[in-house]
């Protein structure tokens, strides 16, 4: 158990509708080191979202327990512990980039006003200095994800939940922001969840990677990943990083 | 149903424009005519159920068409549009129309001598004469408020002594006491409201200086001339059914709950009081749908007096002098 | 999740605890003094009167089911047009936006005046279909999968292969959402002809004859039947589209008139369409004149209406009563509408936060809005009086159920990753609600206050009419009492031209907020 970290015990999940019950999530049991960065991996359908929706608090697990360094997810979340950054970017289309920045701290209650420098640091830090006055509607996807990146890093989270906050986007620009990503992560020290089905992203940014099945989602195997840090655009084309890359591929494919 | 009544009357505007008025009526085939009333299906009509029934009006020479009215329907609009030779309507509505839209109307009968229009009260809280609307709600059609306006000048009552709301058909709001009078036929809803348990009483706007006929028989100008001798014929046998109808008041609703009453939503009791109720009303010393000279100028005097200047060539007793 | 299972239970069960409640207030003659009557009482009159039904709803369905198959002859073709050519479309808009905007009161003595036998209630039928099925149409044909049209045309396919093989098929599911909608509306079109009409069948006839009798039970047993008519038919078009397409599309309340993005073209061609899109309705108008025969005297051109509003000797005062209705009907027009916007907006939002308690009310709400008005505002005069309250009530009762239907459809609508985010900040229900949902139904808010616009006016008039003696129904009312035919084309006129501005006002507001704040326009 990790206590200043996040960490699931035993947790359970099932839904039904229209007669049929599925079984989400069974017996996952997973914690991550304050600090650390772990990546769950998975075919659609095995239930990776589901268990950051449960992490979160935005569904609640049937069986099992689950911390936030630990205090409850929502106890976590009104504290302003968490940041979040979900697969569409899920900006408020009606408000600006830094409207939408703004959000949780909206929600958490915390003064804008005092925080407009910060702001600004997180719109920058994602590379969109200038854009502060634009509409989600006038931005390219890949400026909306780095927006709910900025967002989602606003509250100055010791934990960072991230909900393949790249999936939209093409090869080049993914590499972009995971390189970004990097760099943001390592600024702010917090300990990040990610969920993709990107093996080489996860791979890249990972100290641990998930790897989970489905029908009942299930957590498989993990797989420690040790590239030392700061990793650079070169370890995509590194023969060591793809026999990782290939023996995740095979454990994903029922190895 | 309605369109095969359509396709009836289209077909008879036809043949009456082909055939020479000089031909005599009764040798023809029946000729198509067409009437339109005031109102829904009620006792109020009985006399030309009876003609038609009866067959007075084929004795006559008609094929008559009959249509029933309601709250949209303009009685003199069906005339104007040529989809009815004559028409039942208000000669306060008539006349008005003559005056000041120069409509090319002439009445040439009337069904009630009386107009049945008046203030209809409960017995806990009689209103038994114009005085005592001083204070009290009135509901009144908007078509009426002209009626009760004239009413109450000449009874020497502003207006708006009185406060006029708009009557919606229903005596709920009377019975329960919402309202204190309602303007409607006095021949009817004193039935309606008894059978709930609850009395009426009424008095006719007539018997207070608002002296005139109801349901008077109109045509266009184009009709009486063409037309005349099947307008004389129809009033011959309107009266007739109407003398009919008068020898046995109570025999003939319960006759027609399968056919003219059917499905209007009232009952036979009801229809049976009415058309007791409307007897004193219509009778004249000329004959049922007659018009007496001081009938006439009793319209036109009531009618001056709310600034309606009707003459009295609007009336034309010469078809009535016929029969 | 877990609770869909059980979801149409509970719904059952709460609408019997309602019943149960009707019932009980009925019975124990709670509301107006008993106005309105115990469900039993309702149904055993029903039982009674069940000889007089059958030909009045024969009569009914007759006209309807008229009114619906030349109703939507009209808009299919239409729509069919308007889909292949945008200038049509545009040309038509003017028409479009009327046929969506009229009031039927005050359209009705109109078509009574003008046509004969069954025609009037057939129109008042067809009227409330064109319009639904037209849009249907419209977007269901330009809709299609630009691939799939490719195809067709990658293999020499015309223009009309495409309209065949791809459009149409697409559009079915549409199009037969749109018939659904459509089925009720020509039902109370019908009725509401009925009742002013003058014929003997139909059960606005029935209405009219049952009014004089005083008896509730009576008038609410003829809503009722109304209400099962106009809930079959839509029950019959939803079942017939799962049976042909398997699609159990959305119903969509829409809104927007169809409109064809301007096309660049010589200026004076633009100026000529706008000026044609104008015209257009009173060319329809004056044309419907000239067709129906019908003498000057009754029946009035566009011309005849200025003429009789400016020209003539009782050019005065004309205006001087046409304005003073207008000092009555419009300020508590806009009132109703905004109260019977708030509402729906309010029971939008709780529908949201309290979706148990919504449930039970809505059968309720279904009823008020197929029980024909008629019926019900003698009995509203008797809970609420004849003052602005009742006129109020009235707007709302006519206005909050569509606005509701198209608000809770776009809350609906909202992403659900934008609503978690805030939860996932510990946001309460209400702070999401506040930050996402609500501004996110904006675009609705402004399809539901078009919806609303004719909508409130037929209210206002309905009340003035039966109950309040004010304003434009009042004004049409006496105008037909004093055959002054000019005033009842001008008050039908007017009220058309108020609906029609006030749309194209709420379609300004709604476009330039909209594009401030990078939102699209509601379809």
């Amino acid at each position: 158990m990790t206590p200043d970290g996040i960490s699931l015990s035993g947790v359970g999940k099932t839904f039904s509708g229209r007669g049929k019950v599925v079984e989400a999530l069974r017996d996952i049991t997973l914690s991550c080191p304050k600090g650390s960065f772990t990546a769950i991996i998975g075919p659609s359908g095995c239930g990776k979202s589901t268990v950051m929706r449960v992490a979160l608090g935005l569904e609640a697990p049937d069986t099992g327990v689950v911390r936030i360094a630990g205090k409850t997810p929502m106890g976590a979340a009104k504290a302003g512990e968490t940041g979040v950054a979900f697969q569409d970017a899920a900006l408020l289309p009606w408000r600006n980039v830094r409207r939408n920045v703004e959000v949780p701290l909206e929600v958490l209650g915390r003064p804008i006003a005092q925080a407009r420098d910060h702001i600004q640091h997180m719109i920058e830090l994602v590379g969109l200095k200038g854009f502060e006055n634009a509409l989600p509607g006038e931005l390219s996807g890949g400026m909306r994800q780095r927006v709910a990146i900025a967002r989602a890093l606003v509250t100055h989270p010791q934990f960072l939940f991230m909900d393949e906050p790249f999936g939209a986007l093409d090869q080049i620009l993914r590499r972009q922001m995971n390189l970004e990503l990097q760099r943001i992560w390592t600024e702010t020290g917090s300990t990040a969840l990610l969920v993709t089905h990107g093996i080489d992203e996860a791979v890249f940014l990972a100290d641990r990677v998930v790897v989970m099945h489905a029908n009942p989602g299930r957590i498989v195997d993990v797989i420690e990943v040790g590239f030392d840090r700061p990793r650079a655009p070169g370890l995509f084309s590194d023969p060591a990083f793809h026999r990782v890359c290939d023996h995740i591929a095979e454990v994903l494919h029922g190895g | 149903m309605s369109l095969r009544l359509n396709r009836r009357h289209f077909l008879g505007t036809a043949a009456a424009t082909a055939a020479a008025a000089s031909i005599p009526l009764r040798a023809r085939a029946s000729t198509p005519f067409t009437m339109q009333a005031a109102w829904i299906n009620d006792a109020e009509f009985a006399g030309y159920f009876i003609g038609i029934d009866e067959g007075y009006y084929a004795a006559e020479g008609l094929d008559l068409t009959y249509l029933s009215g309601g709250p949209d329907v303009i009685p003199e609009s069906t005339i104007i549009a040529g989809r009815a030779d004559l028409a039942l309507t208000t000669p306060d509505t008539t006349i008005k129309a003559i005056v000041e839209q120069g409509a090319p109307f002439k009445i040439i009968g009337a069904q009630y001598q009386k107009n049945p229009i008046g203030i209809v009260s409960l017995a806990s809280n009689p209103i038994n004469e114009p005085r005592d609307l001083i204070g009290k709600t009135l509901a009144v059609p908007p078509v009426n408020v002209i009626s009760v306006n004239a009413m109450l000048a000449l009874n020497g009552i502003d207006p708006g002594q009185v406060n006029i709301v708009p009557y919606a058909y229903d005596p709920t709001p009377l019975i329960r006491g919402e309202i204190d009078a309602s303007l409607d036929f006095t021949t009817n809803v004193p039935y309606t409201i008894s059978q709930q348990g609850v009395e009426a009483t009424s008095f006719l706007l007539y018997d207070f200086g608002f002296t005139i006929y109801n349901d008077t028989v109109v045509v266009t100008e184009e009709t009486l001339t063409s037309k005349r001798a099947e307008l004389v014929a129809w009033l011959r046998a309107s009266r007739k059914g109407w003398e009919a109808n008068f020898k046995d008041p109570n025999g003939w609703p319960p006759k027609w709950a399968d056919t003219w009453f059917a499905g209007t939503g009232r009952s036979i009791e009801n229809e049976i009081f009415f058309n007791n109720a409307q007897q004193p009303l219509m009778e004249s010393p000329a004959g049922y749908m007659g018009m007496t000279e001081e009938g006439i100028e009793a319209n036109l005097r009531a009618l001056a007096e709310v600034g309606i200047k009707g003459t009295r060539d609007m009336f034309d007793t010469t078809l009535l002098e016929e029969i | 999740m877990a609770a869909d299972a059980s979801g149409p239970w509970r719904g059952l069960r709460n609408a019997a605890i309602l019943l149960l409640i009707w019932e009980i207030v009925g019975r124990l003659d709670l509301v107006a003094g008993g106005a309105l009557p115990g469900i039993s009482e309702i149904l055993i009159r029903l039982w009674v009167d069940w000889g007089d039904y059958p030909r009045h709803i024969g009569a009914t369905l007759y006209a309807s089911s008229m009114g619906f198959l030349i109703g939507n002859a009209l808009g299919i073709g239409a729509g069919v047009l308007f889909a292949l050519s945008p200038t049509a479309l545009r040309l038509f808009r003017g028409v479009n936006i009327a046929v969506f905007a009229l009031p039927p009161i005050a359209i009705a003595p109109i078509l009574v005046l003008t046509l004969s036998g069954m025609a009037p209630r057939i129109a008042l039928a067809a009227l409330g279909v064109y319009f639904v099925t037209m849009t249907a149409t419209v977007i269901g044909l330009s809709q299609a999968d630009s691939r799939a049209t490719d195809v067709i045309r990658a293999y020499g396919g015309t223009r009309w292969d495409i309209l065949r093989r791809v459009q149409f098929r697409g559009a079915l599911p549409s199009i037969l959402a749109g018939l659904r909608v459509a089925a009720p509306n020509a039902v109370l079109g019908a009725i509401l002809a009925e009742f002013g009409g003058g014929g003997r069948w139909g059960l606005g006839a029935y209405l009219l004859g049952s009014l004089g009798r005083g008896e509730p039970d009576r008038l609410w047993g003829i809503g009722l039947v109304a209400t099962l008519i106009a809930g079959l038919s839509y029950g019959l078009f939803a079942l017939l589209a799962a049976r042909t397409v398997g699609s159990t599309r959305a119903v969509t309340l829409n809104t927007a008139v169809p409109d064809a993005a301007p096309r660049a073209g010589h200026p004076l061609g633009r100026i000529a369409l706008t000026f044609g899109t104008i015209a257009l309705p009173f060319l329809v108008w004056w044309a419907f004149i000239e067709a129906t025969g019908v003498p000057d005297l009754i029946s009035k051109t566009p011309w005849g209406v200025v003429e009789y509003l400016f020209l003539d000797p009782t050019a005065e005062s004309a205006q001087t009563r046409l304005l003073a209705a207008l000092v009555e009907t419009l300020p508590i027009t806009f009132l109703g509408m905004a109260a019977g916007l708030g509402f729906a907006f309010l029971l939008a939002i709780s529908s949201r936060l309290f979706p148990r308690a919504i449930e039970a009310f809505m059968p309720v709400a279904l009823v008020t809005q197929t029980m024909p008005l008629v019926a019900l505002t003698p009995l509203l005069v008797l809970i609420l009086g004849r003052g602005p309250s009742l006129t109020l009530w009235v707007t709302i009762s006519v206005t909050f159920f569509p606005a509701f239907v198209t608000l809770a459809q776009g809350l609906a609508l909202v992403p659900r990753s934008a609503e978690d985010l805030p939860r996932a900040y510990g946001a309460s229900r209400w702070t999401e609600m506040r930050m996402v949902t609500i501004p996110a139904s904006l675009p609705y808010l402004f399809a539901a206050t078009r919806l609303t616009v004719p909508r409130a006016l037929l209210g206002v008039m309905i009340a003035e009419w039966l109950a309040t003696g004010k304003g434009l129904g009042n004004l049409l009312n006496q105008s037909r009492g004093f055959l002054d035919y000019g005033m009842i084309w001008t008050v039908a006129a007017v009220s058309v031209l108020l609906s029609v501005l006030f749309y194209q006002a709420v379609v300004i507001v709604e476009r330039r907020v909209l594009r401030r704040l990078g939102m699209a326009t509601a379809e």
